[in-house]
């Protein structure tokens, strides 16, 4: 039979490919239990308005719907994790005591592939810690990120810090308009400043300057530190620079890197947003600072998809031995102990035979007379 | 860190390019203006900077998928594939045109107000379906390549939507332009990713460009 088409953006995860996603998934959660990191599962999909509790007034276009018959309600298949776990952190999970340390391992739909991911069916994978206060969390999480990436083999990688809400500060303080803020954002977004000193002269000059802090912390850190900011702005500038100075000397080796005016999709962060890049300039993690109502939260996601593309970690590193339909519970329970993946014949072959489809199995070994001999 | 690849348009945009690029001082090898030539990727005097030559349409996706880092688009292409993955950064005010409505002259409209509805031949089919939808109408595309103010003529429908610069074409082919939806300019794009991690080499680039652009 020929193979089924699949819809755009769906595919299947074939034996190599399955066991790598998995391998991925459950190191991610290994450590993150180890941590005292718990796990939750929330479900598939959602009544709309539960999932999309926290940016309602957005049009959140980038999910399946589909109606409940029985209640007759639009629900939404979730497009992010990270959603569920704010609805149930103050829901739920609303008396467990703080802090509350959080993960998560499970399939997201989404609506549109882009030219970045070209899947619509991901694996996410997270860790949220909600009920943070003013504590300073990005040392735990940054050491989590490279104890995973460690255990993937993604030897190289890069963090670069962003802040989400810089755009808003200094709207409040240049007490720009909604078309003027749209105005703004938008050239923001292509890294220009041209036009704003339309608005405001000021406004455009330090938008020059913030426009041109792109790159590694060093260098940049030090140029932030000579800008003249306003009222607002320069708390929020403040405190983006106590953070960064932490974390640089937490990790003094670490490849760390800024772009304070980056403007992307994810709107519900504030304070720092990071995202961690690979060698190839693919996306392995992105993260942050948010609030759910009034607690603070930080937390990370991945998605598998991507790492599985940009780790070396090898899936079958266990030898394969191969015995006939006859072998005994304990002695097949024996050779797993000693670490083979035992493959068992489903009817009695003779010696030839086994030797032959331990063969066509990718055997190493096989079973003669409980003597272990090589397939060469 | 990796070399930076330059991705340019074949074709007319290039031929403005060219001297913009020799002014800047990126020399790319001989055989990058040889029309002959096999080759898809060119050295340049820097070290640290190739340059492939794509089409047009095909800039903003290398570039948007990191394959490039910098990169030379149309506002057209911009708009069409409207990747969230690019910084567009300059207008080069190089390519200058416009992509317009076009119709046979003395036809009865495609569409009624009533109806809603409309025919349109064209190579960008996301920019007319949201133009039309936002005037509350809905576009039904049928995608051409090229000679696209032929479908009129052959009577598949009778409005087109293409890249008019002198407008020599649309009035060769008794069309008339009725409306604009996109003034063109070639900007300058740079994938978000590398922006921030080869930022130095980016910027060297992208400074050389300003000061000739922006005097």
């Amino acid at each position: 039979m020929k193979s089924q088409l699949l819809p755009e953006g769906f595919r299947d995860s074939l034996p190599d490919l399955a066991g790598k996603e998995y391998l991925i998934s459950s190191s991610f959660l290994n450590l993150m239990k180890k941590n005292g990191y718990l796990l939750i599962k929330p479900p598939l999909l959602e009544f709309e308005r539960s999932l999309f509790f926290l940016t309602p007034e957005k049009d959140n276009i980038d999910s399946f719907r589909l109606l409940d018959p029985v209640s007759q309600k639009m629900m939404g298949i979730r497009p992010d994790i990270t959603l569920q776990v704010a609805r149930l952190a103050c829901g739920s999970l609303n008396e467990s005591p703080r802090p509350l340390r959080l993960c998560y391992s499970g399939e997201i739909l989404k609506a549109y592939n882009n030219g970045l991911n070209l899947s619509r069916q991901i694996t996410q994978i997270g860790s949220e810690i909600i009920g943070i206060g003013d504590n300073f969390c990005e040392k735990e999480l940054i050491d989590l990120i490279i104890e995973i990436l460690k255990k993937l083999k993604i030897k190289k990688f890069f963090i670069n810090f962003t802040m989400p809400t810089l755009i808003q500060s200094l709207s409040k303080d240049f007490n720009l308009t909604r078309d003027e803020l749209d105005f703004v954002k938008e050239k923001y977004q292509n890294k220009n400043h041209k036009g704003i000193e339309k608005i405001s002269k000021n406004l455009e000059e330090i938008s020059k300057e913030l426009l041109s802090i792109v790159g590694l912390v060093e260098a940049n850190i030090k140029k932030l530190k000579k800008i003249n900011f306003p009222k607002l702005t320069l708390i929020e500038i403040n405190n983006f620079i106590k953070v960064i100075d932490k974390i640089r000397k937490k990790f003094p080796n670490l490849n760390l890197y800024m772009d304070p005016l980056e403007i992307d999709g994810s709107d519900y962060h504030t304070g720092l947003a990071f995202k961690v890049f690979s060698e190839n300039l693919k996306e392995l993690f992105t993260g942050g600072n948010y609030k759910v109502f009034k607690e603070n939260c930080i937390g990370f996601s991945g998605y598998v998809e991507n790492l599985v593309k940009e780790s070396l970690l090898r899936v079958d590193n266990m030898k394969k031995i191969f015995v006939n339909e006859d072998l005994s519970d304990n002695l097949k329970k024996n050779l797993q102990k000693k670490g083979f993946i035992v493959i068992k014949a489903i009817k009695k072959l003779n010696i030839n035979q086994i030797k032959r489809n331990a063969r066509i199995h990718g055997c190493e070994f096989y079973l003669d007379e409980n003597k272990i001999l090589s397939t060469d | 860190m990796k070399k930076i690849i330059m991705a340019v348009p074949k074709g007319r945009i290039l031929d403005e390019l060219n001297p913009i690029l020799k002014r800047i001082g990126i020399l790319p090898e001989k055989d990058f203006y040889s029309h002959d030539s096999r080759k898809l990727m060119f050295e340049t005097n820097f070290k640290f900077l190739n340059i492939i030559r794509v089409r047009s349409f095909d800039v903003a996706t290398f570039v948007a998928l990191g394959a490039a880092q910098i990169g030379i688009a149309g506002d057209d292409v911009l708009n069409e594939f409207n990747y969230e993955e690019i910084y567009k950064v300059l207008d080069l005010k190089i390519g200058k045109c416009r992509l317009s409505i076009a119709k046979k002259k003395n036809s009865i409209s495609d569409f009624s107000d009533k109806e809603g509805h409309i025919l349109v031949a064209t190579k960008y089919k996301n920019t007319v379906t949201n133009y039309f939808a936002k005037k509350g109408i809905r576009a039904e595309c049928i995608k051409l390549n090229g000679a696209i103010e032929l479908a009129p003529k052959l009577g598949i429908c009778s409005t087109i939507v293409d890249l008019v610069s002198t407008g020599k074409t649309i009035k060769e082919n008794n069309l008339k332009e009725t409306d604009i939806l996109l003034k063109i300019t070639s900007k300058l794009i740079i994938n978000k990713i590398a922006y921030k991690l080869m930022n130095d080499n980016i910027t060297s680039i992208l400074d050389k460009f300003k000061k000739i652009i922006n005097g």
